[in-house]
């Protein structure tokens, strides 16, 4: 199985669309914006912001706001609108997309974080899952992979050491929910049964037409990208963004790292 | 010091030494070709065998990538990687990368194989020398994309050769990856004339002669061991390198002693449990000077220094980091005062200036803390591949086009004698309740109460987003009295924000490659949780309470009122999934994955399952429904052993009494049972307790389908008459997903069960059943025999019908292997339900599968003699 190509994205300018065959993948660290919150909810559709105020914790509303101010300052470029007015929505799952109306590139993207790591995938005319997800600690398993894992998959995790376990579990979890992102059907038992595997088992075609892969390199952090299988081996750009932009989003002007 | 007869290293003539590593281990070579290079215990290779070597090596290397790097990498030259055990060839394989005019970019075998793979691929090496040890990993790793070369360490039998390169001094010698605790790993760089230069500054400081031996424990890998390497080898001293991993710093101590080595450098946790080990009347003989770094040094380690080291040893405390080389370093003799608390680390070495700025880059008052930054000429290069990064960390200096700034991740501050003091990394600061905590002086006061082995302090965040201060101990004696002894004593010395809130207690800390305490592996403490201080409506009735504290374990966060939305209190995909694994164990109901998205506050889930809650039994048989009238149907347990998934179901069934049969051993009552025929013989003993005459009606969902089978061929075996067997879902026993391989299948099934199975039975006999909190262990178990019972499953023909209920929305990747049960039975019948595969027994489908499965048995009740 050939994995797919990584090729590290130029800094410096925004890369343009994606391909057919081309996955974008963006990175932040939440915490790390210098930005004003309150300045960054301002970029947030009224939808987002009444989201943002149910949140009961501050943090939790804090990664909420720079998270969706990321995306939508990540995504902006791509549709050649400011970010703040990158028309996005959410179906009755609560899954984000582009409103089709305004969307004539067929943009699409999956948006993912865990923790302050956040994750966003971009794709043209095909959906995307991707997902993130620290170590899970072994005793928060005992129950859950009984029913949530394939046989092998638990075969696999059981004959691991003690301390490799939580990270595997956390690439299965990962690539089980990149799956059902990608999917659009949420998490539901028939994803579960979908054997995934950790990034051991490399690149796995898991049924409904969907690739599944793990990102290398992050040493803590699992990362998993689902897409259709049937056309081609993926280009994936990576890029990180150090953190959302600090330029007033009040006046309008573009971030110019992007 | 021991610098009595031996050589002197002959002063520079009018001619300048050569600034590369090549030319100046030819110079060593010419002068010392018998004296012993590398000395492990079981190679000893002569300067000349060394050169010969890796003379072979280097034109082997040129004949696969040749002399040219890719026009990308011209400036620098080119990578190869080097994945070997911590021995005699990983040394001449160096060298013999180096003389090729290449960078060495060593790897760690123990690393983790995916870290392994990113510093590969980011690196973009082409060729990848191994030795036989690791000769399977890398070509796992190399997978075809990058040249793999094996290396026999046959070191005798390689003639002279002449390398066709000369070697610049501004090509890269050494490629490094850090640890990169927050992004991928960075890989820094450095050229031969400033490897050249670190080396003879620092042989200098220590005086090294040609008569010493240097150890090298530290990985490959890391910056940390180019100074011994180099410093030997470009010395004509001796390098003895020593595998921490494999030989354990147990055999430390006497492997010092037997290799005589005289000069050893290490981080400060292998020190103490080094100077542990050499018991209390015993010295370190040979040693001349040890050199610490990397972590604090405290009192107690120069304590231990002067107990165990002997009157000519030297101790020598540096600063240095991948990026800089060495910055800093303290030399002390026995007669050195105690310091009070960290011992500084000392002057700025040769050629480095050392400025203290604060977050903005600017200069800080004198006498303040600040981030170290240093100014030198013999920076590395920058990190690999990322001129942009390197032109972000690295700043050129105006009036110096040689001279750079690097402004380093550590915090220090000028003590009134000159000396440096480093007051630990800027990562290491946290905010407590607002205040600035630096880890390392926490650390430091929990190692000063001399309560622990070995301590570490971190910040771990609460959901509410707060940190709390945690600290991971190796307690001495007891735990619970020595946190609290430690609390007690903590309190004289620290600040009550500073005062660890947990402590929690580990056997041994886990260790990264180096040595050092690897902060990322430390577990999570036990959750806290965290109060809402609002008035909100509380739960009210039972099931309302428990699921309640269900969701406070998950999310970590209490008094949780009933109308509070599950993600809007932080709840992940990943908790929703822990509170339904919590309600299927505690209220015995099996609900959907996704039914936390469509039912988030506690009032609604309560509604929906209130129902369907089924208390736990004992015994095998378990009463879903009782009723007078009717023939009862018995559900058999999938392959998790418990029946709650059939609470749904049984509802829906309202004619005639439902029974469950949940698998033995659950609660670790008995032991398991092995086979499908040995449970089904066990449950038919129930079915028969119950309804002595039949017919029977079976049915069960995936194994318990097979269980249900083999049932109805036992009761047949005995003259019973068989009513229905109902097989849900059940595949053929083939383990479905990924195809096993042939030995998997003959060999390694058997083995891992096996060894499962000695495991436990070691386990239960230390009477580990009688403990309820393994409650989990033995539902996993009981999973994994059920699962090994399934696999050795072999069906034979049934002489009678069976019905397979069967989800139209399944995806098999082959052949349907529910069909396959078609082929041991006489007859059968097929009721397709729509749903997906999996979620048969839980809303919608449950309303099809109840209706169909009604039919079903009414019909074969009619077919019975009244």
């Amino acid at each position: 199985m050939t994995q797919p190509t990584t090729m590290p994205h130029s800094p410096g300018g925004h890369p343009g669309l994606p391909g057919s065959s081309e996955v974008h993948l963006w990175c932040t660290n939440l915490d790390d914006s210098p930005g004003d919150i309150g300045v960054l909810s301002h970029m947030l559709s009224p939808q987002e912001q009444a989201r943002a105020r149910r949140f009961v914790f501050e943090k939790h509303r804090c990664r909420f706001i720079v998270a969706k101010a990321w995306s939508r300052s990540v995504l902006g470029p791509y549709l050649s609108r400011e970010p703040c007015d990158v028309p996005l929505t959410v179906d009755a799952r609560g899954k984000p997309h582009i409103i089709a109306e305004a969307n004539h590139v067929d943009l699409r993207f999956s948006l993912t974080h865990c923790g302050r790591f956040a994750m966003l995938g971009v794709t043209v005319n095909q959906n995307i899952g991707v997902d993130v997800q620290y170590p899970i600690p072994d005793e928060l398993w005992t129950a859950v992979t009984e029913r949530l894992l394939t046989p092998d998959e638990l075969a696999y995790i059981h004959d691991l050491a003690p301390t490799e376990r939580a990270f595997a579990l956390a690439e299965i979890w990962t690539r089980k929910e990149a799956v059902a992102k990608a999917l659009g059907t949420g998490l539901t038992s028939q994803v579960f049964s979908y054997a995934v595997g950790p990034s051991a088992w490399g690149t796995v075609h898991c049924g409904r037409g969907l690739r599944v892969w793990s990102l290398p390199g992050h040493y803590r952090l699992a990362r998993a990208v689902a897409v259709r299988e049937d056309l081609w081996t993926p280009t994936v750009r990576t890029a990180m963004l150090q953190s959302v932009p600090t330029q007033q989003y009040g006046s309008r002007t573009l971030p110019k790292n992007l | 010091m021991a610098m009595n007869d031996a050589p002197k290293k002959t002063p520079p003539a009018v001619r300048q030494p050569p600034a590369t590593i090549p030319g100046r281990f030819a110079q060593v070579v010419s002068r010392f070709p018998n004296r012993v290079a590398v000395s492990t215990p079981n190679t000893q290779l002569t300067y000349s065998e060394l050169d010969d070597y890796s003379g072979v090596l280097a034109c082997e290397v040129i004949n696969r990538v040749g002399v040219v790097s890719s026009p990308a990498q011209a400036m620098a030259g080119e990578p190869v990687a080097l994945l070997m055990e911590h021995a005699a060839p990983l040394i001449a394989a160096i060298i013999g990368v180096l003389k090729a005019g290449k960078i060495y970019l060593a790897l760690d075998p123990t690393d983790l194989a995916a870290r392994i793979a990113a510093m590969l691929g980011h690196a973009r090496a082409r060729l990848l020398l191994t030795d036989k040890a690791n000769a399977s990993l890398a070509h796992s790793l190399a997978a075809g994309r990058l040249q793999v070369m094996e290396i026999d360490d046959q070191f005798a039998t390689h003639a002279k050769s002449t390398i066709p390169v000369e070697v610049s001094p501004e090509v890269g010698a050494w490629l490094m990856y850090t640890s990169g605790s927050t992004g991928a790993p960075k890989g820094v760089w450095q050229n031969h004339c400033n490897v050249v230069h670190h080396t003879d500054v620092y042989s200098d400081m220590i005086k090294l002669t040609p008569d010493d031996r240097l150890s090298l424990l530290t990985s490959c890998s890391l910056a940390a061991s180019a100074t011994h390497l180099f410093a030997s080898l470009l010395n004509g001293a001796t390098l003895c390198p020593f595998n921490m991993r494999s030989q354990g710093v147990e055999r430390l101590a006497d492997w010092l002693g037997r290799q005589r080595v005289s000069v050893c450098h290490s981080v400060p946790t292998v020190f103490r449990r080094l100077m542990r080990s050499v018991g209390d009347n015993r010295h370190l003989e040979s040693l001349r000077l040890i050199r610490l770094g990397g972590e604090p040094v405290l009192r107690s380690d120069v304590e231990a220094y002067r107990r165990h080291c002997s009157v000519n040893c030297i101790l020598m405390h540096a600063l240095s980091s991948t990026e800089t080389g060495l910055i800093s370093a303290l030399m002390i003799n026995r007669q050195a005062a105690l310091p009070d608390g960290r011992v500084s680390v000392g002057r700025t070495v040769r050629d480095v200036e050392v400025l203290l700025v604060d977050e903005r880059g600017q200069p800080v008052s004198p006498g303040s803390d600040g981030r170290i930054a240093v100014r030198s000429a013999h920076l590395a290069q920058g990190y690999w591949l990322h001129p942009d990064e390197t032109a972000k960390a690295f700043h050129k200096d105006a009036h110096d086009p040689q001279t750079r700034l690097f402004v380093t991740g550590d915090l220090g501050r000028f003590l009134p004698d000159g000396c440096l003091e480093h007051l630990g990394r800027v990562d290491q600061q946290v905010k407590i309740r607002g205040r600035r905590v630096d880890l390392s002086e926490v650390e430091t006061a929990l190692q000063a109460t001399d309560l622990f082995e070995e301590t570490v302090a971190s910040a771990q965040e609460c959901p509410s987003g707060e940190h709390r201060l945690v600290a991971h101990v190796v307690p001495r004696t007891g735990t619970d009295e020595a946190s609290q002894a430690c609390r007690h004593l903590l309190k004289r010395s620290l600040p009550d924000y500073m005062i660890p809130v947990e402590f929690v207690p580990m056997v041994r800390l886990p260790k990264t490659t180096g040595g050092k305490v690897d902060r990322l592996a430390l577990p999570p403490p036990p959750r806290r949780s965290e109060s809402l201080a609002r008035h909100r409506p509380m739960p009210r009735d039972r099931f309302e309470k428990v699921l309640a504290s269900i969701w406070e374990s998950a999310l970590g966060v209490s008094q949780i009122g009933r109308c509070d939305d599950f993600f809007d209190l932080g709840g992940t995909s990943l908790a929703s999934i822990e509170v339904l694994a919590q309600i299927e164990s505690t209220l015995n109901v099996a609900l959907s994955p996704s039914i936390i998205a469509e039912h988030s506050t506690i009032e609604k889930l309560a509604a929906l399952i209130a129902d369907h809650a089924v208390m736990p039994s004992p015994n095998p048989s378990v009463v879903l429904r009782a009723a007078a009238r009717g023939r009862p149907l018995f559900l058999v347990h999938d392959g998790p052993g418990n029946v709650a998934l059939y609470g749904q179901l049984s509802r829906r069934l309202p004619d005639r009494p439902v029974y469950a049969l949940q698998a033995v051993g659950l609660r670790g009552e008995s032991w398991p049972l092995m086979s499908i025929p040995a449970m089904a013989g066990r449950y038919i003993r129930e079915v028969m307790a119950v309804d002595p005459t039949g017919p029977y009606m079976l049915a069960g969902r995936c194994v318990g389908g097979l269980i249900a089978f083999e049932m109805a061929q036992q009761l047949l075996r005995r003259g019973r008459p068989v009513g229905l067997v109902v097989l849900i879902d059940s595949n053929y026993p083939v383990p479905s997903g990924r195809r096993l391989r042939w030995t998997e299948r003959a060999v390694m099934g058997p083995l891992h069960d096996i060894s499962r199975i000695l495991r436990w039975g070691i386990a239960s006999a230390i009477g580990m059943r009688r403990n309820v909190h393994w409650l989990p262990a033995y539902r996993r178990f009981v999973a994994r025999m059920i699962a090994r019972a399934r696999r050795a499953y072999k069906p034979a023909f049934y002489p009678g019908t069976i019905t397979l209920v069967l989800a139209d929305n399944a995806h098999f990747p082959g052949e349907d292997l529910r069909l396959m049960m078609t082929r041991y039975a006489r007859q059968t019948r097929t009721i397709n339900i729509p749903g997906n595969f999996g979620e048969l027994l839980i809303p919608p489908a449950v309303d099809e599968l109840a209706r169909r499965l009604q039919a079903s048995l009414d019909a074969a009740q009619s077919e019975d003699p009244p």
